[in-house]
């Protein structure tokens, strides 16, 4: 059983070691109690090899290419996304959407939801499987927009709250990335050439934004393929 | 090739055996090389190594000494020691014909006269 220690420092110490893993926390700490380090060195100690832990991850490409070729680019487009679904599902509800016919308001519904939601899924799946351990800031980094989106929509037909729909399906993406990795290079094919269609007939997009979008089920795709060709 | 500080660890642990584990691998390369050896550096490198796959590390036993805290292990592989063997034949190589290292070799030699 670990020894309590009563110097606030080292209190501290060990409470800015719960940022290790379990296993690297123990022998950090027990090589700084070993050596009579002081608290104030010990938590400096401990809080030097969490930068360096931090640094070590942000040298590998995964990262950067979650963070800002995914998270935040996709962010922006998938926040004017779900305001597209909110509006359609309203005019689905209450009329006065871009169709006058209740079959074409569904109908278009119904492929802005499908195409969001899937972007956002797969999006999600992605930041899991690149780079699990920089999570939270690809997290940060798709709150910015959320924040500065939030506080900047006015309307009075819509909730701003509609603008975080893609939240959702984003969350599941990461839960099932985090769990599973990806599906079957069949599914994944055929899901990155559905919503590649979807987009292709939905919006009128510029070339880049459509990377901006597609790589993640594209590369979900790719990446299953590696896998059963394995 | 390794890095300096990768060559330190490795060599460091091999000269430990079976007691090399952070604190002491962290003693060994303070007392050698008279420079304070931070304990972000050593085990984000030691880590790095057990990527490479030149070293094997575990949790060992807890002592008292260390508030009842378990030590984390280190083993060096064979690919480890030849990675180790290689920087040390490579430093060795390069530095013939170097100006302190002849004038060790001169007083290496004339110690050995005297003798």
């Amino acid at each position: 059983m670990a020894t309590v220690i009563v110097d606030p420092m080292w209190s501290a110490a060990e409470a800015a070691a719960l940022l290790l893993p379990a296993s690297e926390r123990e022998a950090v700490l027990g090589d700084l109690m070993e050596t009579d380090a002081s608290g104030w060195k010990a938590l400096r100690a401990v809080i030097w090899l969490r930068v360096r832990r931090e640094v070590e991850l942000w040298r590998r490409w995964q990262p950067w290419a979650v963070g800002l070729g995914l998270a935040l680019p996709s962010s922006f487009v998938l926040l004017g996304a779900s305001v597209s679904v909110a509006w359609a599902f309203r005019g689905v509800l209450h009329g006065g959407g871009l169709h006058p016919d209740l079959v074409g308001g569904v109908l278009t519904f119904l492929e802005q939801a499908l195409l969001m939601a899937g972007v956002a899924w797969c999006g999600g799946q992605t930041v899991a499987l690149l780079s699990r351990r920089t999570l939270w800031t690809s997290a940060l980094l798709c709150l910015i927009p959320c924040c500065f989106c939030l506080s900047r929509f006015r309307t009075e037909v819509l909730s701003p709250w509609c603008l975080l729909l893609f939240l959702v399906p984003a969350m599941c993406g990461i839960a099932v990335g985090l769990r599973r990795g990806h599906g079957g290079w069949k599914v994944q094919t055929g899901i990155a050439v559905f919503l590649t269609a979807l987009a292709l007939a939905q919006w009128r997009i510029t070339l880049l934004t459509l990377c901006v979008l597609l790589w993640p089920a594209w590369y979900l795709a790719t990446s299953a393929r590696k896998t059963d060709l394995q | 090739m390794i890095g300096e500080f990768e060559y330190l660890i490795l060599t460091a642990a091999a000269s430990l055996g079976e007691e090399a584990y952070g604190a002491a691998i962290r003693a060994g390369i303070e007392e050698a090389t008279g420079r304070v050896c931070s304990i972000g550096a050593l085990y984000t490198t030691i880590d790095r190594l057990e990527g490479k796959g030149l070293i094997t590390s575990w949790m060992g036993e807890a002592t008292a000494e260390r508030g009842g805290r378990a030590k984390r292990m280190v083993r060096l592989t064979a690919a480890g020691e030849t990675a180790a063997k290689e920087f040390y034949e490579t430093v060795t190589r390069i530095s013939r014909g170097a100006s302190w290292v002849s004038n060790r070799t001169v007083v290496r030699e004339a110690i050995a006269w005297l003798r």
